[in-house]
């Protein structure tokens, strides 16, 4: 019997609803420990009251101290979360094989929160109220830590991240949350701009392009370069921001190439969209003089293993280079290598942000000599910590007080070039850069 | 102004190309099997990690791995059929639906296990490489990827086209009753149909995996797309979702250029309403005809 026209269309919004409704399903594929997914975020009006004294109380326990984290292990944000929680996992074992904290072995309860920020803020309610965990870190990222700071203000529990520093994450004035960078997200690029004007005047780029992930990370990082060059005479040729699904860089690259831009300036989201929009601008023969990435360059062997010698002079900035001089820094180089071996030997800048937010909280703790969250939080903000990073302190808001500096690869090594009196700057900066 | 929109139109058709190899498999298996199939992408990934891994561990070219992933992806289709999926034709198709969007959601978590969430792109010696075509630049594995696509289809055409096989692949589209009736073994087609429905989106893997990057999740991106594609094709109208990727390819490529980037991914489901409500069976579909 042929089948009727109604009944196809019917099956087919049928099957449509279906995968839409399964694109909304959060399904990690591993949940650590076999946890079951988080409730749903508990309302403000029902939420239990702060539980300040509860984590005081168990450092009277004998068993481990628990570190409750919400990353974005699977998701668009994974490469980053991936990396900041393996900084995570060598912290766990540095300090573990050092005896431990207070005298406890440290353990980290962990949730794959998809790169979703509801899911995220729901985990790390549960992490709080269910799990009572002892202390906190952040997840990866800015557009999860604006939601997820509120959550651990709320209860007042220390929030140490290595990866949120766009302007909002800082505008409600959070006491308890502490990014852990040696400057905010607007201030990244700064070390590139300082660079690009300190060029001199006839061998400066005229114009420049401006793509955009559209993240606040990305975009803070963008606005502020922007003002800095447009305020140095370099026009602003074309502006685009871009959704978390683009998988065709091809139009884009189409459209940088015909705005003659000399410089592109990209707020990235990692590897992913950087290789991507490479690729694209390669396949076009569109020459820039320098182009600058937010994310990605600085996911190490990945980055590297994805666009091999085209990452030639691609710009990014950090606040941390492999070989860094800082204390500690070749310890957890070594360690970091032995627990995550790679061809190239590269240790992404993310997984030292992450290790470096989990130094704070282990300055905190034997700061305060407590897990009290509130004294936690006092403490750091009258006392600078030393970290691979450098030595960082924060203003009320918990934002870091320090500057970055400028990285570019250059023959399969991802250096520092500048400021010119960095102590880590180990070459001069090339400009304009190879051709592709 | 008018080159880069002649670049377009050329991006466009080239990556309708590929959209018409990842969609033709879920076309016939709707035609066959009155389902969709919402694993489909899923099973698409698949393809661009096998192809990706042997590459990385073994030094074979994505598009020397395409014969190995057709091969095994047919095998695997048809045992899926026969001893999970057959089951359910005839009966409630929901719950064959639901079967798939279990497979899809089996095949991202296994994928998340073995290759990891981070994003995965397959970089071959000439993914660089480009073609100066009067003033035109073309990526080299844009064109490879077309060609690889056009050569599939060609093949699947011939197959539905001029064999017995074929034939009874279009009886049992156009009519699986009557099929049934003149002697057409339609489980067996059906078994057929289906394990060359997820050879195709395989086979289309690794062309995906040459051009974008990934990680388990696109699939429902990629799925999105596909079905937007089958329908406003006309369901089972294998050349329709061909006309149906041209269009959505190049007015992809066009409102990226001519409106916001943002506008994009929405292109297909804008075509997918209008279609749904001006001309629910598709531009080339009917009730009746379908491959012919």
């Amino acid at each position: 019997m042929p089948l009727n026209r109604l009944s196809v269309t019917s099956r087919v919004i049928a099957a449509c609803s279906l995968l839409a409704a399964a694109c909304n399903v959060s399904t990690p594929p591993a949940q650590p420990g076999g946890a079951a997914p988080a409730p749903p975020p508990t309302s403000a009006a029902v939420a239990p009251a702060p539980t300040t004294g509860a984590p005081a109380a168990a450092a009277a326990s004998t068993g481990p101290i628990v570190v409750g984290v919400s990353q974005a292990l699977t998701g668009d944000k994974s490469d980053g979360g991936t990396a900041i929680e393996n900084g995570y996992k060598v912290w766990i074992k540095e300090v573990n094989d050092s005896g431990g904290l207070l005298g406890r072995q440290v353990q980290l309860k962990d949730y794959d929160n998809n790169s979703l920020a509801d899911t995220s803020v729901s985990q790390y309610e549960r992490l709080i109220t269910v799990d009572k965990v002892d202390l906190l870190l952040g997840p990866v990222s800015s557009a999860l830590t604006i939601p997820d700071g509120p959550v651990a203000e709320k209860y007042h529990m220390v929030m140490s991240e290595g990866a949120g520093g766009a302007p909002p994450v800082f505008e409600r004035n959070l006491h308890y949350l502490f990014f852990v960078q040696p400057g905010t997200a607007e201030h990244q690029a700064d070390p590139f701009t300082d660079y690009i004007l300190s060029l001199p005047a006839d061998q400066r780029p005229k114009t420049a392009a401006y793509p955009s992930f559209d993240d606040p990370f990305a975009t803070a990082v963008v606005d502020q370069a922007r003002k800095a060059l447009e305020g140095a005479g370099i026009q602003t040729v074309y502006t685009q921001i871009y959704p978390p699904t683009q998988t065709d860089f091809g139009p884009i690259a189409q459209q940088v190439k015909q705005s003659g831009a000399d410089i592109v300036f990209c707020g990235s989201a990692g590897t992913s969209d950087v290789t991507a929009f490479v690729q694209a601008m390669v396949s076009i023969n569109y020459q820039p003089k320098a182009t600058f990435f937010s994310a990605g360059p600085d996911e190490g062997t990945n980055f590297l293993e994805a666009l091999g010698e085209r990452t030639e002079g691609i710009f990014n900035a950090a606040g941390w280079v492999q070989d860094a001089k800082t204390p500690g820094n070749g310890k957890f180089v070594q360690e970091y290598l032995e627990m995550f071996a790679n061809k190239d030997n590269l240790v992404p800048p993310e997984a030292a942000e992450g290790y470096s937010a989990a130094q704070v909280l282990e300055a905190a703790v034997r700061g305060t000599n407590s897990l009290d969250n509130a004294k936690m939080a006092d403490w750091l903000h009258g006392n600078k910590v030393q970290t691979v990073q450098g030595m960082i302190g924060w203003d009320a808001a918990g934002r870091p007080q320090g500057t970055f500096t400028l990285l570019q690869w250059q023959k399969g090594k991802f250096v520092a070039v500048w400021p010119k009196d960095d102590p880590s700057k180990s070459a001069d900066p090339v400009y304009p850069k190879p051709n592709w | 102004m008018t080159q880069v929109l002649v670049q377009g139109l050329v991006f466009g058709l080239l990556a309708g190309g590929v959209y018409a190899l990842m969609s033709s498999g879920m076309s016939m298996i709707f035609g066959v099997m009155r389902m969709v199939n919402l694993g489909h992408a899923a099973i698409m990934l698949t393809g661009s990690y096998i192809a990706v891994t042997l590459l990385q561990q073994l030094g074979v070219d994505p598009l020397l791995s395409i014969p190995i992933i057709v091969a095994a992806f047919l095998v695997v289709g048809a045992l899926f059929e026969r001893g999970v999926l057959g089951r359910f034709i005839g009966g409630d198709l929901a719950l064959a639906v639901l079967v798939t969007l279990g497979v899809a959601n089996i095949l991202e978590g296994g994928q998340g296990v073995i290759w990891t969430s981070r994003f995965y792109t397959i970089r071959t010696g000439y993914s660089f490489n480009t073609f100066n075509l009067f003033g035109l630049y073309i990526p080299l594995i844009r064109i490879i990827a077309a060609a690889e696509a056009a050569v599939l289809l060609v093949a699947l055409w011939l197959i539905l086209s001029r064999t017995n096989l074929g034939r009874s692949i279009r009886a049992t589209i156009q009519n699986r009753s009557v099929a049934q009736l003149v002697g057409v073994n339609v489980a067996r087609v059906t078994m057929i149909a289906f394990a060359i429905g997820v050879a195709m989106a395989g086979a289309a893997g690794p062309l995906m995996g040459m051009l974008y990057t990934w990680y388990p999740d696109s699939h429902w991106l990629w799925g999105g797309k596909i079905v937007a594609i089958i329908i406003l094709g006309g369901l089972s109208s294998l050349r329709g979702a061909l006309l149906a990727s041209m269009i959505l390819g190049v007015a992809e490529q066009f409102v990226t250029l001519g409106i916001d980037v943002r506008w994009a991914p929405m292109v297909f489901y804008i075509f997918l309403l209008v279609v749904m409500l001006f001309r629910p069976q598709g531009l080339l579909g009917s009730v009746n005809r379908g491959l012919a």
